[in-house]
């Protein structure tokens, strides 16, 4: 149960971080003209192309002890992410960040812009537009990337293993005690992992369906 | 209650360059903004609501500037406090009609209002005869509905003037004659100078006190029709000369 346990926690906070970080540049990219926006785009969607492998690699340059951001957290603070569940927890949520990122973006963008001229005419703040109008309207598009956001952090493999390695009870996720379990031959162990796995992610999209149903309809 | 508008811009979108140069004023009661679609009308009212900037002009609403671009004044569209209604009312889908009533006197931390605002919003129903749908979403009701909760979110918060862009187009005929009558009622019991886009002439004919007929991005005409009859109201046409400057500004000359 440990590895799965572990895998919740990671895939949970993952889907926080990726959340209120997809969501941020999903209302920059939707609502605001920049120089440079689709060329920021296709680097936001960069981690759902590249190999997840390919992707850790780069995170272990970077955050390793002599990579430029691993190296200034260990001398400024004495962090060490690499080979802890900390770590694992980046890896899945950069992994994981662009399925919101995406379909936040497109939820934003289908909020149309004279639902918010109209709040603004009604004496309302660009918060409030915001909070009022923009956000609950684009809330079932946001919860839809929420909810593959963290069907993908809990599937993570390849790009927390290069990260946050194997160590049993520390940084082994359910998706790598299965493979390990395979590889030693142990088939009750791996057949257990599986099916509770597999209740498990039944059981959210179950609930997440029957929450996300909406009581009105854009007319 | 008087309206100064004085505005220049240039538009360029994919090629097409529209200059804008609009000028006029108007004290009466009913103003209506007259002209073919795309001649800059929604643009105008989008300009006096502060959702549109523009590069040089001036627009004060009774002696209060809201846009100067000599002094540098530009009101943000929630302090301007005009009442908008858009061409398909942009009524909040997630709000119930007393929600979007009350839109603009809520705050972000309560789905409530309290006290004086309730009671508003209650008159408001009242006065539109939509108390029976209070609680219903905008795709719950009808067309004619719509425009009155429109009507009445714009109205809350007892705005200065009232903007409606081509309020009618998307209704029936036989409720376009109705929403006229009331259109002119609630004139009389808000007391409020409403600024009004059509290029529809009956809407001219029976509503309007002064017309303004623009063209390209440009007032070519402004008529003061107030205090004639310019319509009988079991439908003879509207008079001569008014018809004739209707029709010109079709692009049909000889009548």
């Amino acid at each position: 149960m440990i590895p799965l346990l572990l895998s919740l926690k990671v895939a949970g906070l993952a889907t926080i971080v990726a959340t209120i970080a997809g969501v941020s540049f999903a209302w920059l990219a939707a609502k605001r003209e920049f120089w440079g926006k689709e060329f920021l785009d296709a680097v936001l969607t960069l981690p759902v192309v590249l190999p997840p492998t390919v992707l850790g690699y780069y995170l272990l340059v970077l955050l390793g002890r002599r990579g430029p951001i691993g190296s200034w957290l260990e001398s400024q603070f004495g962090i060490n992410l690499i080979f802890t569940w900390q770590g694992a927890v980046i890896a899945a949520s950069i992994v994981a960040f662009p399925l919101v990122y995406k379909s936040a973006r497109s939820a934003f963008e289908a909020v149309s812009r004279q639902l918010e001229d109209a709040s603004r005419v009604l004496g309302k703040s660009e918060i409030q537009v915001f909070s009022l109008v923009t956000l609950p309207l684009a809330l079932r598009g946001i919860l839809a990337g929420a909810m593959l956001a963290f069907a993908r952090a809990l599937g993570e493999f390849g790009a927390t293993l290069m990260v946050a390695g194997s160590l049993p009870g520390k940084t082994q996720t359910l998706s790598i005690a299965v493979y390990e379990a395979v590889q030693a031959g142990h088939d009750q162990i791996a057949n257990f992992l599986v099916i509770v796995t597999s209740i498990v992610c039944i059981v959210v999209l179950l609930a997440s369906n029957y929450l996300f149903r909406p009581k009105y309809r854009v007319t | 209650m008087r309206v100064d508008v004085d505005v220049q811009q240039l538009f360029r979108s994919g090629g097409h360059d529209f200059d804008l140069n609009i000028r006029f004023s108007c004290d009466e009661d009913i103003t209506v903004l007259f002209g073919q679609s795309g001649a800059g009308k929604s643009l105008l009212l989008k300009i006096i609501a502060g959702l549109q900037s523009v590069r040089s002009g001036k627009v004060t609403i009774n002696d209060r500037v809201l846009f100067d671009s000599v002094k540098g004044i530009d009101i943000a569209s929630r302090h301007r406090n005009v009442g908008y209604l858009f061409q398909d009312y942009a009524l909040f889908p997630h709000m119930t009609v007393a929600e979007n009533i009350g839109f603009s006197r809520r705050s972000i931390f309560s789905r409530s209002l309290k006290g004086a605002d309730l009671d508003r919003v209650q008159e408001l129903l009242e006065i539109f005869q939509i108390k029976d749908f209070s609680k219903k979403y905008p795709f719950e009701i009808s067309g004619g509905q719509r425009q009155r909760v429109g009507l009445a979110r714009a109205l809350l918060q007892r705005p200065e003037i009232l903007l409606l862009d081509e309020p009618f187009s998307a209704l029936d005929p036989l409720l376009r004659i109705q929403m006229r009558v009331e259109l002119k009622k609630i004139q009389l019991i808000f007391g409020i100078p409403i600024l009004l886009i059509t290029h529809d002439p009956q809407d001219v004919a029976e509503l309007g006190q002064r017309l303004v007929l623009i063209n390209q991005g440009l007032v070519t005409d402004s008529v003061d029709l107030s205090g004639k009859p310019y319509r009988d109201p079991l439908g003879a046409p509207v008079r001569p000369e008014i018809r004739k400057i209707l029709w010109s500004a079709a692009g049909i000359t000889n009548v």
